[in-house]
């Protein structure tokens, strides 16, 4: 019992960093703008939010306030560089893949430049303590209050919020049904009087969002703090990619995509501290592959009818009906 | 007025604006390098400038030794594009063909002359083998060839890793790197001094040119380019497009998997090493560098050539560039902003066309005995 609340404990804030930024890339893809920047625009919301951890660490103040403070800085920072993104692929009408190739390339090497220059490291290296023993009050609720509010990180609430408010946002607003339907016909969508450029900004822009919002939240509970330009942040945005297409473009498969691909890695990751499977004595990388094979799987015998955005990666052109 | 009208043609070709508009984002680029080195330290610019563009030049066999890996996965994402496939996972690919060409380079005992080409071969088909699982996935059971990639990066390289720590003639456990490889398993030197570069090089280039043939001579090359145009439309004129994705996919494995064979059996300077390979867990480099190099290439294989040779240039002069105290970052950004800017080539290329055509054309009013009219690229191509 207690390896399984351990493990859940410890599954929740990798899902966070994951479901945030697939459903960052879920925004901008029903918009029409396929997102692989979500990998650089990751890394900028982590080295802008540690960068500003890192100036405030000494202030005294409250390592949650911190926190939300720079969720913050890393959305704005997040916002800004997915608006490279947005400018190529809207206003340029460029190749969406190949702009967000360059984005994912330049983070890093800008970070790297920075690091090494001020810090003379290969990232920010902070001391806050975000990690949380016990939330009052919801920690103390039996079973659910151990599970969910002890031992955690902030992010993990928030996250979960962010889920809920994005969802309503998605079905149940006026603004989600034309930010859809300019991801499936924009031609369509421009026809009743909705300004497609706009509305795939909008998309772009939520997903810097939460692509800065997730990439500091990786940052926070799965780098302890801290932000490194050579491991970036460990493939994470294209794994959200992988769990966004995973998770068939709607919040809540995304949610399940994310959760179940956490749990996974974290088995792989606490292998020796499980005595069933230590005893079993396989090779450790047996575990670490199976988050990935195990999606695939799924992948194999669930997608007969999976389908993408149908306008998705095609520079909106007003000319063309 | 006879010049002036095939110059009118060439300006107007796809061709030719997709490569000054490739020409205008390299210039982009690197002036943005050099902002940023002013902006690093500004009495050394000049000089760190200088040798990140003539830096090269002294170390070509290196160039040429860094241009290989690159060259083939670049290859293997350009070839896969002109299906409409974007192959990500050329990472897991180069992984499997570079642990392919090991495992042979190690484990068998093959005479001299032989062994290089037979754990070559391997890699091939290390490489092949990882590409059947992308197109496998997207031709028969719809699932998405990059997420299919991304996933078959990491089953690989966690998969080669595990293979070569078990293996105790592949690991050295004490350095936690792979072992040298016997003298025989290696591909001969290309005899440029002072550097690594093999005849892998030439193999490469030859590979390029006869994927160009296959793609503008072949009915295979044909059909794969009309795929990638429009899939539909292909499907409805008879063409095989499962069996097209599977076989444009094996292609590229093959590629990338040869770049990581021709990435581990390089020769070395130094007698009795070789390269080796660390086993920690992180997706090849090489692999992603191979998708700037396509894009930058244009996916057009002559054009991956190229690219490839630059891109490896501009690194070797970046780390020259570290004697006036550069941070060879700068040109992992220069590249990034390359690609960048040449993501709206087209634009770009078309909005030049337009203003040549404009400038031809009025130079004919004012001037109709105009005998050569001056190209606006001029200035900036130096």
């Amino acid at each position: 019992m207690d390896t399984l609340v351990y493990i859940i404990q410890n599954t929740l804030p990798v899902m966070i960093p994951l479901l945030l930024v697939a459903l960052g890339g879920m925004f901008s893809e029903r918009s029409g703008v396929i997102n692989i920047a979500l990998e650089g625009i990751m890394l900028a919301g982590a080295f802008i939010g540690t960068l500003f951890v890192y100036f405030i660490q000494g202030s005294g103040m409250e390592p949650q306030v911190i926190l939300i403070l720079a969720m913050m800085v890393a959305a704005i920072a997040g916002v800004i560089y997915a608006l490279l993104l947005g400018v190529a692929a809207i206003h340029m009408k460029a190749d969406q893949t190949i702009s967000g190739t360059a984005l994912n390339m330049l983070m890093p090497a800008i970070m790297l430049l920075f690091c090494k220059m001020t810090f003379n490291s290969d990232g920010v290296t902070t001391n806050v303590a975000f990690y949380i023993q016990k939330i009052p009050v919801l920690g103390d609720i039996p079973f659910i209050g151990r599970l969910l509010f002890q031992k955690t990180y902030l992010t993990v609430i928030l996250g979960i919020l962010i889920l809920v408010i994005v969802t309503i946002v998605f079905y149940k607003t006026k603004f989600g049904l034309r930010l859809r339907a300019c991801g499936e016909h924009p031609q369509a969508a421009d026809s009743v009087g909705i300004n497609v450029y706009r509305m795939r900004y909008a998309g772009v822009i939520l997903s810097g969002i939460l692509g800065g919002i997730g990439g500091f939240f990786y940052a926070v509970s799965v780098m302890d703090g801290n932000s490194n330009g050579h491991t970036g942040v460990a493939g994470f945005g294209f794994l959200a990619l992988a769990v966004m297409i995973f998770g068939q473009w709607k919040p809540i498969s995304i949610f399940f995509a994310a959760l179940f691909f956490a749990f996974l890695r974290t088995v792989a990751y606490s292998v020796p501290l499980i005595p069933f499977l230590a005893n079993l004595g396989i090779d450790n990388a047996i575990y670490k592959m199976l988050p990935y094979i195990a999606t695939m799987i799924i992948l194999a015998f669930t997608s007969g009818k999976s389908r993408a955005p149908k306008a998705e990666g095609i520079p909106y052109d007003k000319g063309q009906r | 007025m006879n010049k002036k009208f095939s110059l009118k043609q060439i300006f107007d070709s796809r061709g030719f604006s997709a490569f000054t508009a490739t020409l205008m984002a390299i210039i982009i680029g690197l002036v943005f390098g050099y902002i940023v080195m002013v902006i690093a330290s500004p009495e050394n610019a000049w000089l760190g400038f200088s040798s990140i563009l003539t830096g090269g030049m002294k170390k070509i066999g290196d160039v040429f030794y860094y241009a290989t890996p690159i060259l083939m996965t670049g290859l293997s994402v350009g070839f896969a594009f002109k299906m409409g496939l974007f192959n990500i996972g050329a990472s897991g690919q180069y992984t499997m063909g570079m642990f392919c060409a090991m495992y042979v380079g190690f484990m068998f005992d093959l005479p001299d002359g032989i062994h290089w080409i037979v754990c070559v071969l391997a890699g091939m088909l290390g490489g092949m083998l990882w590409g059947i699982f992308p197109g496998f996935f997207k031709a028969f059971l719809n699932v998405n060839e990059v997420i299919t990639a991304i996933m078959f990066n990491y089953i690989g390289m966690y998969l080669v890793d595990m293979l070569v720590t078990g293996n105790p003639s592949m690991y050295d456990s004490v350095r936690a790197r792979t072992q040298y490889l016997p003298e025989t398993a290696k591909i001969p030197s290309l005899g440029i001094e002072g550097s690594n570069v093999s005849i892998a090089i030439v193999f490469g280039i030859l590979i390029a040119i006869l994927l160009y043939i296959i793609l503008n001579m072949t009915t295979f090359g044909y059909e794969l380019k009309a795929t990638g145009f429009n899939k539909e439309a292909c499907h409805y004129a008879g063409m095989n497009g499962k069996r097209n994705i599977v076989v444009t996919m094996v292609i590229a494995g093959a590629l990338s998997g040869l770049g990581g064979a021709f990435a581990i059996l390089a020769p070395t300077t130094i007698a009795g090493s070789s390269v080796t390979y660390e086993p920690i867990n992180v997706i090849a480099a090489n692999g992603f560098n191979g998708i700037a190099v396509a894009l930058l290439g244009n996916s057009s294989p002559l054009g991956i050539i190229f690219s490839s040779i630059f891109i490896s240039y501009i690194q070797r002069g970046g780390t020259l560039s570290a004697l006036y105290g550069y941070k060879p970052e700068i040109i992992d950004i220069v590249i990034a902003v390359i690609i960048y800017f040449s993501s709206f080539s087209m634009i770009m290329g078309g909005a030049l066309a337009k203003f040549v055509n404009r400038f031809t054309k009025n130079q004919a009013k004012v001037n109709v005995n105009a005998e050569s009219p001056v190209l606006p690229e001029e200035g900036k191509e130096e």
